[in-house]
């Protein structure tokens, strides 16, 4: 007899149905039954349940715009709870009241559950349970063997999923179930008996002119079994007031069975036996089809050719059995659809997960200042936190890596703290240019809020027209004019110079001048060269880029 | 006391441990539609044991446990239902107590019902029977199968999604499931004077899909 327990067995014929428990007496101890947990569901712990399901949201930078200013959010669902199984104690004082009146026996006693060997969970639920994989990884595992203790879900979930649960919370009996299968055992009604086979009779029989290599299924074994009864060769007995059936019938042919016969494995029996096995096994539908109602495979053992050999089959024995405790999830929603705690929907705009990206574009005419002027530029960036911290950024440019450039560059800082959204916006930018032969110039830090910087030449085109009647000049015998223009050029003081000689035929009456783009003037000086030597000056401050070369001063 | 071992060798290995014999067996109604048949425990003249019956749908806080969320077709998304109910045998207390009353007025002895009878499933290939349309979309659509009870109260929770045009073809039969005689059959054996015999326990989809 196999006995795997420690604790006192309960025995399966003594089944009562108490009020709500399911009850059996407990192997050798007069007036004392056991239960089998009736209750499952969701943990509690100070009222409240012990699930949460999340729905959240939050931009979708990369949605298809479309005809509509409202578009699809990213996000979905998260779903956390804990169950148990249990038997409330109010169920456990009206069912040994109900056995005391039964059985009229105040002294009977439920001295608590069953002793469940072996505890699986199955969840029901076709949305959180979508296709084989996750059947086998989440609709099915391991439930704790003593009630009261708890089993952990958690499923995240898609937009669509999440729509679907929560619609289905909104119903009475939403779509998720939980089964608790609870194994346990106990033991069968006792019985008392023996089976004698008579191998001298069994030597005359069918039975020893089989080979040896011959396969056997159970209906042959079955059949082998009655023929060898039917003329004598087996024989049982039962003692007391037992009678022959049920379970000793059960073990008389389990030990015939093992006395006469061993079982093969499959791939042990050749090819054309093999075949004949299956179909007999199985069915035409073959391995693919159901073991139900299938059958096991022996050979013959070599046994005895003589004599008598007698098996006593006076005991229990343990079986074992299922028990589900199966509940739904209920109707959580209308109870504690307004608790946050429970059903919550975010929006994700957590200022930990922000961040902020100034992009720097660059003028498309920069290409060609690179070539004329501009040797590199850096944009440098700095944002100080409201916490203390400050963060650098900067990008960088120079003639090889524009030819690559084909969008703007980026500097990204987080939100370190800076409640304040507006204030969280504001940052500092200084560009610093290097010039192919005129040094270098970096603009203050400027403060900025805007999410681009456009990087622009720091200089312009200035145009001077050089006006006047040259022919009056002629008549007044001035040889040339010397036009001197000075202005500064990030840090330095720049000069340029043009001659105008009036007696030539052509003349550049233009200087094209390049000032930084805070300039606005130029200072300037006109001499006047006359044939005999005589020189006449006249300075001044230009912001209108014309100068009037025939005003001559008055001589001394 | 000598036997022989008679055709009763047959029976394939089942341990079921519960001696329940037919003598004093009776068949009763309650509440005009709930037929149960009642088995003396074997040395207990007063004991008697259930055959489960009354497959129905299971109820919490008096409410049916049954659910049917739909949707349409939205963008991508095809259209879908998610069918979701549970299930149980059992006799009520007050049934119970019927049933005994039952007992004692046509045996003019005192009768103590005791529970179920022990039973045993048969592995279901199948639960949805019946000619209609709604019975192979019930099968094709069931997310998994759920294991049979075996005692009494023990609920059975069954999930479908259906998707697409099944919904429709859904709702048009549970339109006409007065009609129907599409059930759920759930086949178990038990044994009386240690001979086996079948138990077919139905239940009509008309009587559970009616709360939709």
């Amino acid at each position: 007899m196999l006995i795997s327990l420690s604790a006192q067995p309960v025995l399966l014929d003594g089944l009562v149905q108490a009020e709500d428990l399911i009850c059996f007496p407990v192997h050798g101890k007069k007036h004392q039954y056991k239960y089998l947990p009736n209750t499952g569901g969701l943990s509690v712990k100070n009222g409240t349940p012990e699930f949460s399901f999340l729905q959240y949201a939050f931009e979708n930078e990369n949605s298809a715009g479309g005809n509509s200013s409202i578009t699809k959010a990213l996000g979905g669902g998260l779903l956390h709870f804990l169950v148990e199984y249990y038997t409330p104690e109010r169920d456990v004082d009206r069912a040994e009241k109900k056995l005391q009146k039964m059985f009229d026996n105040d002294s009977i006693q439920l001295m608590g559950p069953v002793e469940i060997t072996k505890g699986q969970f199955v969840l029901v639920s076709s949305i959180l349970i979508d296709g084989e994989e996750s059947k086998e990884l989440i609709g099915t595992g391991k439930a704790p063997v003593f009630q009261n203790s708890k089993v952990a879900f958690s499923f995240m979930m898609d937009q669509e999923k999440s729509q679907i649960l929560m619609e289905s919370f909104k119903m009475k009996t939403p779509d998720i179930s939980i089964m608790f299968d609870l194994s346990f055992q106990a033991l069968t009604s006792a019985y008392n008996g023996k089976v004698t086979v008579d191998w001298n009779m069994v030597q005359n029989s069918s039975y020893s002119n089989k080979s040896v290599d011959a396969i056997f299924f159970s209906s042959d074994t079955e059949k082998t079994f009655q023929e060898l009864t039917q003329a004598g060769a087996i024989t049982m007995e039962s003692y007391g007031n037992d009678s022959l059936g049920g379970d000793m019938l059960d073990a008389a042919y389990d030990k015939l069975l093992k006395m006469m016969y061993e079982p093969v494995q499959p791939d042990s029996i050749n090819e054309d036996d093999s075949k004949s096995w299956v179909e007999k096994t199985f069915g035409s539908r073959g391995l693919a089809g159901s073991l139900i109602g299938g059958s096991n495979v022996y050979r013959q053992r070599t046994i005895k050719t003589s004599g008598k050999t007698t098996v006593e089959i006076n005991s229990r024995q343990f079986v074992d059995r299922h028990h589900f405790v199966t509940f739904n999830i209920g109707d959580l929603y209308k109870k504690h659809g307004n608790d946050e705690r429970v059903f919550r929907k975010a929006a994700l705009d957590e200022d930990l997960f922000k961040q902020r990206e100034i992009f720097v574009n660059i003028d498309g005419d920069m290409k060609s200042e690179f070539e004329k002027m501009v040797n590199s530029v850096a944009v440098s960036m700095k944002k100080k936190h409201t916490n203390g911290d400050e963060t650098v950024r900067e990008v960088f440019f120079n003639t090889a890596n524009l030819e690559d450039f084909n969008g703007p560059l980026k500097m990204i800082y987080l939100n370190k703290e800076d409640v304040d959204k507006e204030k969280w916006l504001d940052y500092d930018y200084s560009i610093h240019w290097q010039f192919k032969k005129d040094g270098d110039y970096q603009t203050d830090w400027k403060k900025s809020n805007a999410p681009i910087i456009n990087l622009y030449a720091p200089y312009k085109l200035h145009q001077i027209d050089l006006m006047g009647d040259l022919e009056k000049l002629k008549e007044e015998n001035v040889m040339a004019v010397v036009v001197q223009i000075e202005y500064p050029f990030f840090g330095k003081n720049k000069k340029e110079k043009l001659l105008i000689k009036p007696f030539n035929e052509s003349n550049e009456l233009v200087m094209n001048t390049i000032l930084p783009s805070e300039v606005h003037e130029v200072k300037y000086t006109l001499t006047w060269v006359y044939k005999d030597g005589k020189k006449l000056s006249s300075s001044g401050t230009d912001e209108f880029g014309i100068l009037l070369i025939d005003e001559i001063p008055e001589g001394e | 006391m000598i036997y022989q071992l008679l055709i009763l060798m047959l029976m394939p290995i089942c341990l079921i441990s519960q001696s329940i014999i037919s003598e004093g067996s009776g068949k009763y109604k309650l509440e005009s539609i709930v037929d149960v048949e009642v088995f003396q425990q074997k040395g207990c003249a007063q004991c008697y044991y259930y055959l489960p019956t009354n497959l129905s749908l299971a109820y919490k806080d008096s409410e049916p446990e049954i659910s049917l969320v739909k949707w349409e077709a939205e963008g991508d998304a095809e259209a879908g239902a998610i069918l979701h109910f549970l299930i149980k045998w059992d006799l009520s207390k007050q049934q119970q107590t019927n049933l005994e009353h039952k007992i004692s007025t046509a045996t003019e002895e005192k009768a103590v019902l005791m529970g179920p009878a022990a039973i045993e499933y048969i592995e279901p290939d199948r639960f949805f029977f019946g000619e209609d349309d709604l019975v192979k979309l019930l099968n094709e659509n069931l997310n998994s199968k759920p294991p049979i009870a075996t005692t009494p109260g023990a609920k059975m929770a069954f999930s479908f999604r259906f998707k697409g045009d099944q919904v429709d073809q859904l709702l048009k039969e549970l339109k006409e499931i007065k009609k129907s005689d599409a059930h759920i059959n759930l086949k178990y054996f038990y044994q009386v004077d240690n001979v086996k015999r079948d138990l077919n326990l139905k239940l009509k989809l008309k009587d559970l899909f009616r709360y939709i």
